[in-house]
């Protein structure tokens, strides 16, 4: 998905409901930055993209944009290994700090920067978040000081006054032709692909936002690099789109802001920046044209379409139908597809273990339910490879056991295994959970990590191993050899 | 006995060459009588696929077993075709010199336990009608000459033809089947051996045509089907008459469906070698139970998932040429059993486990879809049908969840724009629970009718969530 494979845009010519299938993630080239000190012009609202002016931003942002080479851990036949791609991103502080995509630099292993002036420096992994599509990577700053090479870095805008029919520019390196600009004009700036999700591989993307819709041209390759308004400000990063159709799109710079202030918080040597975020378990739909059915009044609640199994919302007592019509006494209201992001958000904003007060109304009655929300989790777990065995496996989330109508989150869930494996001649499967080994339960992926040591240790030439499969349960015998 | 062929071999091919020389006309005049013997039974089953998208007349080959009963392969009635889709079931006599004849006909119904299924004439004919063929039980050796006669498609006017092959191998599967090394008739064609007996039928497998006639076939301009594709692509299976032999002597009455014997354990799985080493099984076939129906009969009376089952009543389980077909084979066994007979199973727990005995009565297989009662609301584009018992189980809902299935869903039309889905379960209906098809059919009815330009609001199960569909009607 990091996208600067040409399979990545292998979408279909036609325009389907199926979007989310048809838009591509244009991982890997980019940047764009903007000289600390970018001169504010005389305020003009939106000042017309004239040849002089858009050179001059042009200018000051090329020196903080920066194309990505990312290997990204992925597990692929039984293994881990390494995915190359390029990805485009742009300097944020005088840290060395660079913003880009999820899906250029998340889980990346292995990052090399190539600054404007076409110096290439290594770079870490600080921290990422799948949800924004978000990854911030750090520029090796012991070895641009040794080499003495200098960089700029970018200031933000405020992707909250983008108007529609703007002009925006687009830095970065589309099919990894380093330091292109475009031009073109914000399309949308409230864009929702609801009822849609958005995937990255199988990680859930955008749900927390809208989206800023461009006819900028981008490409595979642009993924990470800055959308420009015409004050040399970001205002967004370039991230999907449908190739060739002019509909492109990014994500607010609002939405980063947040994103990038707390991966930097929570990252340390040792553990990768992150964004904590909370769950109640409940999937909402707008309320347009169904006000009458509910007999309520126009733009009052939100619909709560589904109730995850175990949720916060469904241990309180919320059930599918009730209409939501306040959180902790806030109303929250959803008349339009374009609205459910914001209370998303909101729900996801609030503190884990909290218990928020939920106002519903349900039939005639409006009732008060109290739910203590849960940390978010998503679809995919967290992945490891056992190369004795020949297979690779995923803690289940809860999310995963909801999605999969598994009766509980334990176990770990095989995703790949390597021909010819012990795990291949025991016909395992791709979606099998294990739920023991040799007779031991497996809880989660740390305790199969325990169990696999074990038994590698003890040189067990038959591993037994207990799976469930849909709704049936299997042994499955691995003969191992050593 | 390989021996004794090797030795025998060079002479007879030695005393072959005059032999064959003088046998020539009796040989003809033998398959000149298997010909004439079988067409006189043959007949072609004529039906229309009654569909919410449309209607598609197929017709395929079938052989009269009975007083006006016609036994067919039971790929021709494809098991998702619901049986109230069946219509305008016609039985037509092919004829050469004259026009075919057309008798009404009625779908008596499959018979799962066999794979063959039945229709009956309905309607009285001056005229005798043709008489029933006798299937002999005779296991077919490899290297018998055998003959089977069927009907040409329709594009040959249904003209009868007899192929001649040999057996080449009897086959174990799911099911036994015989291949012969070289081509049979048409499906439903009957296959007899050089004493004129007829041994087996001609039944679908694989890609082989089914079908003597079919209009979506005469429909299509994009991609031509050759009507008489069973020349060029013919079968090579035939099933043995022991195989379906059972409904030969208990044919399925009319209007009253078959029963089928079940023991509520939806998911077996055939050991492989290494696994029932590891289990300290020697060459023995083995089944492991993967889930049993809660309070159905197996789990009531103790088995348990993840247990082995060596024997029934005594007698080890029956071979597959690979352990995939263990569990078809045992399923076929218990259904070929009445509903209340008791059968008891050998079943290893665990490994180092001792083996123990558990009795099970088999009870009554569940209705299946097939057999559903459906609904189209065909203002809006959607179908719906009545539970079965394998949507909840498979939803893992509760045994007695109300409601209805979605079983089509019309492209471009309202259910469509609204993104109802095939399979959602739907619960609820403009916020009145959905108890059962009737109560759908007649509260839809009501809706549609008082409201005609109100919107209908469907709570369906999908998957592991909830939907709301709003379906807005035509203007």
């Amino acid at each position: 998905m990091i996208g600067f494979k040409m399979q990545l845009m292998n979408f279909s010519p036609t325009f389907s409901r199926h979007l989310s299938g048809k838009l591509f993630l244009i991982a890997l080239v980019g940047g764009c930055a903007s000289h600390p000190q970018v001169t504010t012009r005389v305020s003009e609202p939106f000042p017309s993209a004239t040849p002089a002016r858009v050179v001059d931003v042009t200018q000051k942002v090329f020196p903080a944009v920066v194309r990505l080479d990312v290997a990204q851990e992925i597990f692929v036949a039984g293994k881990r290994t390494l995915q190359r791609g390029i990805g485009s991103g742009f300097i944020i502080d005088d840290q060395g700090h660079v913003l880009t995509n999820y899906h250029v630099a998340g889980r990346a292993v292995e990052i090399n920067i190539t600054l404007s002036n076409k110096e290439r420096v290594p770079a870490k992994l600080i921290g990422d978040d799948h949800w924004t599509d978000l990854a911030v990577v750090q520029i090796d700053m012991d070895v641009m000081r040794a080499r003495k090479i200098p960089f700029n870095f970018t200031l933000p805008g405020d992707s909250d006054t983008l108007a529609v029919g703007q002009d925006v520019i687009a830095i970065g390196t589309p099919f990894g032709l380093a330091r292109t600009m475009t031009l073109g004009i914000v399309s949308n700036n409230e864009r929702t692909f609801y009822p849609d999700i958005q995937k990255i591989d199988e990680y859930e993307t955008g749900l927390f936002n809208n989206w800023i819709q461009m006819d900028t041209p981008i490409a595979p390759g642009n993924s990470g690099g800055p959308l420009v308004d015409l004050d040399g400000k970001i205002v967004g990063i370039n991230t999907r789109g449908i190739q060739g159709q002019a509909l492109n799109f990014a994500i607010p710079i609002n939405t980063a802001k947040q994103v990038v202030a707390s991966i930097l918080a929570t990252a340390s040597p040792t553990r990768a920046g992150r964004v904590d975020r909370s769950d109640l378990g409940i999937d909402l739909k707008p309320l347009q044209d169904l006000e009458s059915f509910y007999n309520i009044d126009i733009n009052q609640g939100v619909l709560v379409n589904s109730v995850d199994r175990n949720s916060p919302a469904a241990r309180a007592g919320v059930r599918t139908q009730d209409i939501l019509l306040a959180i902790d006494g806030a109303p929250v209201n959803v008349r339009f597809p374009e609205e459910v992001a914001s209370v998303r958000k909101r729900i996801a904003d609030e503190p884990i273990g909290k218990t928020l007060v939920l106002t519903v109304r349900r039939g005639k009655d409006v009732l008060q339910f109290k739910a203590i929300t849960d940390k978010l989790e998503g679809y995919v777990g967290e992945e490891k490879g056992f190369d004795a065995w020949g297979v690779t496996v995923r803690e289940v989330t809860r999310a995963y056991a909801n999605d999969e109508q598994l009766d509980d989150d334990t176990g770990v869930v095989v995703t790949t295994f390597s021909p010819g494996s012990p795990a291949a001649r025991a016909e395992l499967a791709s979606g099998d959970v294990i739920r023991s080994v040799n007779g031991k339960d497996v809880s989660d992926l740390t305790a199969f990590q325990a169990l696999f040591t074990e038994s590698t240790d003890a040189k067990d030439d038959r591993v037994l191993l207990e799976i469930q499969r849909g709704r049936a349960k299997r042994s499955a015998v691995l003969k191992v050899t050593y | 006995m390989k021996t004794q062929t090797a030795l025998t071999l060079p002479l007879l091919l030695a005393l072959c060459i005059p032999v064959l020389a003088q046998t020539t006309q009796p040989a003809a005049s033998l398959t000149q009588s298997i010909l004439d013997r079988a067409s006189s039974s043959l007949v072609v089953v004529k039906f229309t696929w009654d569909a919410e998208f449309g209607k598609r007349e197929l017709a395929g080959g079938g052989v009269v077993v009975g007083e006006g009963l016609v036994m067919v392969p039971m790929g021709m009635f494809d098991p998702r075709f619901p049986d109230a889709q069946i219509t305008d079931v016609k039985i037509i006599v092919p004829e050469v010199n004259s026009d075919h004849e057309e008798v009404s006909a009625k779908f008596v119904g499959r018979d799962e336990r066999t794979n063959v299924a039945f229709v009956r004439r309905s309607s009285l004919i001056d005229r005798d009608f043709k008489p029933p063929l006798t299937f002999n039980d005779f296991t077919p050796v490899v290297g018998q000459t055998v003959y089977s006669v069927g009907l040409l498609p329709k594009a040959a006017g249904y003209k009868s033809y007899i192929y001649t092959t040999t057996v080449a191998a009897n086959l174990r599967g799911e099911s036994p089947s015989v291949l012969v090394s070289g081509a049979l008739t048409s499906v439903g064609s009957v296959v007899f051996d050089d004493q004129g007996r007829a041994i087996g039928l001609v039944q679908a497998q694989g890609a082989v045509p089914i079908f003597l006639y079919d209009s979506r076939a005469d429909a299509r301009q994009d991609r031509p089907v050759d009507p008489m594709a069973v020349v060029s692509n013919p079968p090579r299976f035939f099933t043995p008459t022991r195989d379906f032999l059972l409904s030969l002597q208990d044919p399925p009455k009319d209007d009253a469906p078959l029963k089928l014997a079940w023991m509520g354990v939806p998911s077996l799985r055939g050991l492989t070698k290494d696994e029932s080493e590891f289990f300290g099984l020697v060459d023995q076939p083995a089944v492991e139970i993967g889930d049993t129906i809660p309070n159905g009969p197996a789990d009531r009376a103790g088995l348990k998932p993840k247990q082995i089952i060596l024997k029934i009543d005594g007698k080890p389980l029956e071979r597959g040429d690979e352990p995939d077909e263990l569990p078809g084979i045992l399923r076929r066994q218990l259904l070929r059993k009445k509903v209340g007979d008791s059968v008891t199973f050998t079943v290893l727990p665990g490994r180092k486990q001792a083996q123990t005995d558990v009795t099970v009565t088999l009870e009554e297989l569940p209705a299946r879809a097939n057999t559903a009662a459906r609904f189209y609301a065909e203002d809006l584009g959607y179908s719906v049908r009545e539970l079965v018992f394998i949507d909840t189980y498979s939803r893992r809902l509760p045994s007695d969840q109300k409601g209805v299935l979605v079983s089509f869903v019309k492209q471009q039309s309202s259910a469509g724009s609204a993104k109802l889905l095939g399979n959602d379960l739907v619960t609820e209906m403009n916020g009145q629970p959905v108890t059962n098809l009737e109560q759908f059919k007649s509260d839809y009815a009501k809706f549609r009718k008082e409201k005609p330009t109100e919107a209908v609001v469907l709570v369906v199960i999908r998957e592991a969530n909830t939907q709301t569909i709003r379906i807005e009607p035509p203007r």
